[in-house]
């Protein structure tokens, strides 16, 4: 227990009603180490309003807890401040006890003192109590307008739908199914099974893929509460948590169920192309099953292929040949609208094309493949009988090189590792040596990621079985035209020696890559997507599963490259997460979103224009203007757009934001950096840069929106009037809003602002604006510091000059 | 590297580690793509020179840089074996530009006064005659002899101009020091 400092202050008039209480936490010594709590606390107390003021060591602890409860009580206080770490962190916390004391959560005010105080000043003690001081005078003059607000509740529709049927998705919809909840499974392929199916065996156990899969697809599609649509394709998703409605097409198959997947049909096919499944190693019919083992079971006819794409019957063996007469022609796609509560995306990955890289040869050589070829290779149902052979004369190659990191960790293909090369490899390496132990092996690698259960295992293994690991990639492939064998030339780096090694066959080991039309799917959702492309989660380590938009959950490849166990239990978190909220049958609101203030309205229709979500109704011979509050995500870009101050944006009001900009600026403001951070990306970028401990000058003050798009031109303007020496605006990347995308809105508000500041002949450069992602605090760090150069630049009279200027508006 | 104390003296002397080096090197242009570097071995098997030595290796140098053995480095005459055809930036899967990285190093190295003599010996003819090679006169004399005109002479205060922007001038001093 630390010391409870009590100080009462004279400046709350009685006459007023608004009573605050401000906290100021320690932290232990994460605040208290760069920053003078007590002296905090003590400047608190001389706030407006502030009827009590304490600084403890650990407010979020039961006691700190305890202590703000007895506080609301025992002082009467209806507003409470905390002064501690980020509201993306405690803030939940902090309004449980306010609405355990009997106060509104809505009634709650964090200033962040740890994050992007302390932590971000750790050298500067002075100047860092400074700051936390102007961020609790920040808070308290925010906390003095807040109002009492009321969640909505909306009801949940309690049927799912999961987009992608690999195992993922599989998963996701057994475990959705056995819950008890009805399940759409949709699937584009003919199949269910998706990458998993094509592979022979998996890493670290090394037992068959589809002979683990294959049970899990039936129980899929016999499940009762599971009704499996293959060859289907979502193509519009509408409304909001609890209500989606969602248009899928089936396409038709042009056979019916009564296809017994005898197989008749087949060999009178008179055309075919490049099997899919076997990745173009053999090839199929117009009329085919994807494999042995999919589900459904049914065959499949290729219009695009089949003579007869013309709607013109010209050729009938098919037909002739089916006894069960289960080829139809005349089907047609059905469009089919279903009513989900809750949505799983589960579309996996595509694989990364080696072509691009030259030096490797690929598609070149005929004897060297990639990886996901080599599994059909290897696989006893694929087209070479599970016989490794090389293309360019079918004989099984007695030397193999391994190409690791093709594709990943590379500028020339994606950044990232795709997490799976390395085991996939070692487990390739193990096959062949099981087969045929006399083969040569080499494995080119950067590093040996052997990170999971069972891997390190797996990886000796393969050592011990006499496979020969050399650190340092080929720079090139060389083909020896003779004999077809390839030349590999590089860098023994352990060594530093060049080898060059004769293989007669060499297997690139390929990344993994977002698919191709995830944007599609991004926009159909409105999801938001990494840098990498994949999938973003909401929170990358406390909310893994679920998707920035409430009611969407993500499973497997879509949301990162992962292998099959971490795609499954990925897929039974979704399932739960889904399940938690469909269990619940309703879902309240955050009381953000905006309410009309008729008597300002003119009905002019520019909010509907920029709502992200179309949640604005807009008739403008009705005169009606009406908000679906289920709809809205809250970002607040119609009451930036309004002109005429008819919106009121509830918790982020303007007066709100005036209040904190006239504290930030009350002092020194020729000094300062006002910052607009949108809560989702800038602002937790600045999170991390605390997290970081990441250092940048203590003259910026950060106030925080829920979305860029939040920042009306006024709050700007209105900073330059009080004297502010430069304004930041930021958001996340282009493409990447958590509000689809209220931040293009951002972009075109700021560049008004600077053609009208160049009008008013004021130096533009004191407005910035600035992408920064959640994992950007250096970026924001390294703006900050920037922009010193700028707020060291601004003379006095240019500082009275925008005053008088903006004020003029 | 902290030095606190003196190792026994049996012992085999751990090599001096500066990791102030790669700051210097990152100040430079290009230089500060040193650091992400993570040693694959593209550079040194991509590299045409590599392949006929035995000493030089791009990788290596980089490792060493960032470590900041600067006395293996700048000293070393394999520093100047590379012959800038950039191949090893082209295919850098981190976007370092090694070819570059080398450059800078060779400049420090320029600056410690660790440039080999024939380096200087061209920089100084450069300064002289603003030729690499020096035109021997009976050369001259024959190409007269054969019809051929004479060789355009080089504008020499451009030249010391240029070497002094470029800092080529110490060069030629520390040659006079000599």
């Amino acid at each position: 227990m630390t010391k409870v400092q009590l100080q009462e202050t004279e400046h709350a008039t009685p006459t007023e009603s608004i009573r605050i209480g401000v906290y100021v936490c320690h932290c232990g010594l994460n605040i208290a180490g760069s920053v003078d709590c007590e002296a905090v606390a003590k400047f608190a107390a001389t706030l407006p309003y502030v009827v009590v003021s304490k600084d403890y060591r650990y407010t979020c602890s039961e006691p700190g807890q305890e202590l703000i409860r007895s506080d609301i009580k025992e002082y009467k206080l209806n507003r409470v401040v905390v002064a501690s770490c980020s509201p993306r962190l405690h803030e939940p916390t902090f309004r449980r006890v306010c609405e355990d004391a009997g106060l509104n959560k809505y009634l709650f005010e964090m200033a962040n003192i740890r994050e992007h105080c302390s932590w971000v000043h750790l050298h500067d003690r002075e100047s860092a109590t400074e700051k936390a001081e102007d961020l609790v005078r920040m808070a308290v003059a925010r906390a003095a307008l807040l109002e009492p607000e009321e969640e909505n509740t909306v009801p949940i529709t309690r049927k799912a739908l999961v987009i992608g049927g690999g195992v993922a998705g599989i998963q996701a919809a057994l475990d959705l199914a056995d819950t008890g909840y009805h399940v759409y499974l949709v699937e584009r392929d003919p199949s269910i099974g998706g990458r998993m199916a094509q592979l022979d065996k998996t890493f670290p156990t090394m037992d068959c893929s589809i002979c683990i899969l294959a049970p899990k697809m039936a129980d899929a599609g016999r499940h009762p509460n599971i009704e499996l649509l293959t060859n289907s394709e979502v193509q519009e998703v509408k409304g909001y948590i609890g209500n989606f409605k969602a248009k899928v097409m089936k396409k038709p198959r042009y056979v019916t169920d009564e296809c017994t997947a005898c197989g008749d049909c087949v060999p009178v096919c008179s055309v075919t192309v490049p099997n899919e499944f076997d990745v173009g190693l053999s090839t199929r019919h117009g009329i085919y099953i994807p494999f042995p083992q999919a589900v459904p079971s049914t065959y499949i006819v290729d219009r695009e292929l089949c003579l007869n794409k013309e709607n013109i019957i010209v050729c009938d063996k098919c037909i002739k040949a089916c006894e069960r007469q289960a080829i139809d022609f005349e089907m047609k796609p059905e469009i089919l609208e279903l009513e989900v509560g809750t949505i799983v995306v589960a579309t996996g990955a595509d694989v990364f094309d080696p072509a691009s890289l030259v030096e490797y040869g690929y598609t070149k050589f005929p004897n060297v493949i990639t990886s996901l070829e080599f599994e059909r290779l290897i696989n006893a149902g694929g087209p070479s009988g599970g016989h490794i052979i090389r293309p360019s004369d079918m004989k099984i190659p007695e030397t193999v090189a391994f190409i690791q990191c093709v594709g990943s960790r590379s500028e020339r293909g994606h950044l990232y590792c795709s997490n799976v090369c390395c085991m996939n490899t070692i487990k390739d390496s193990l096959l062949i040596k099981e087969h045929w132990p006399e083969t040569k092996i080499y494995v080119f690698y950067l590093d040996i990621r052997a990170y999971g259960k069972g891997f390190e295992d797996l990886y000796k293994r393969a050592k011990k079985e006499g496979v020969l690991f050399i650190r340092g990639l080929p720079a090139e492939v060389i083909e020896d035209r003779k004999t077809r064998n390839l030349w590999l030339i590089g860098e023994n780096t352990l060594q530093q020696e060049l080898y060059r090694i004769n293989a007669e066959m060499a297997i690139l080991s390929i990344g993994i890559e977002p698919r191709k039309d995830s944007a599609v799917i991004q926009r159909l959702l409105t999801l938001s997507r990494t840098q990498d492309g994949f999938f973003m989660e909401a929170h990358p380590k406390l909310r893994p599963v679920d998707a920035p938009t409430g009611g969407i959950f993500l499973a497997g490849c879509a949301e990162s490259p992962k292998d099959i166990k971490d795609s499954v239990t990925q897929a039974s978190a979704a399932a739960a997460r889904a399940s938690i909220l469909m269990a619940k049958g309703k879902v309240t609101v955050e009381a953000i979103t905006p309410r009309l203030i008729e008597e300002n309205c003119t009905v002019c229709g520019l909010c509907a224009r920029v709502c992200p979500y179309n949640a604005i109704i807009f008739d403008k011979e009705a005169k009606r203007v009406e908000f679906i509050e289920a709809a809205c995500g809250g970002c607040g870009t119609c009451a930036a757009e309004c002109p005429f101050d008819a919106i009121k944006m509830r918790h982020f009001t303007d007066e709100q934001i005036f209040a904190q900009i006239d504290a930030a600026t009350q002092l020194d403001a020729e000094k300062k950096i006002i910052a607009f951070c949108c809560n989702w990306c800038s602002y937790a970028g600045a999170d991390f840069a605390g997290v970081s401990r990441m250092q940048y000058p203590t003259n910026v003050r950060i106030i925080r929106t829920m979305c860029s798009g939040r920042v009306a031109p006024k709050f700007v303007e209105y900073a330059f009037a009080r004297g502010a020496a430069a304004v930041l605006v930021s958001g996340c990347h282009i493409g990447d809003c958590h509000y689809i995308n209220a931040n293009y809105q951002t972009l075109k508000r700021v560049e008004k602002l600077w053609k009208k500041m160049e009008r008013l002949e004021l130096n533009k450069d004191r407005l910035q604006l600035e992408w920064i992602n959640a994992s950007e605090g250096e970026r924001l760090a390294s703006k900050i510091r920037e922009m010193q150069a700028i707020v060291g630049s601004v003379s006095a009279e240019e500082i009275e000059n925008s005053k008088k200027m903006m004020r003029k508006g | 590297m902290a030095q606190k104390t003196e190792a026994p003296k049996k012992n085999v002397e751990p090599l001096k580690m500066d990791p102030s080096f790669k700051y210097e090197v990152m100040k430079e242009h290009d230089g500060e793509t040193l650091k992400i570097c993570f040693q694959c071995g593209s550079c040194t098997s991509s590299c045409p020179t590599a392949r006929f030595s035995d000493s030089y290796r791009p990788r290596t140098i980089l490792r060493l840089a960032q470590l900041g053995i600067r006395q293996k480095i700048l000293p070393s005459p394999t520093l100047w074996l590379c012959t800038a055809c950039f191949t090893c930036t082209d295919r850098c899967p981190q976007d370092v530009k090694v070819a570059s990285v080398l450059r800078v190093l060779r400049n420090l190295a320029v600056k410690e006064g660790q440039t080999p003599r024939i380096f200087i010996e061209l920089a100084s003819n450069i300064y002289e005659t603003g030729y690499a090679y020096k035109i021997p006169e009976l050369r001259q004399k024959k190409r007269e002899t054969v019809g051929l005109p004479p060789l355009p002479k080089a504008s020499l205060d451009r030249v010391d101009r240029l070497l002094e922007l470029a800092g080529g001038s110490k060069l030629i001093k520390s040659k006079e020091a000599q």
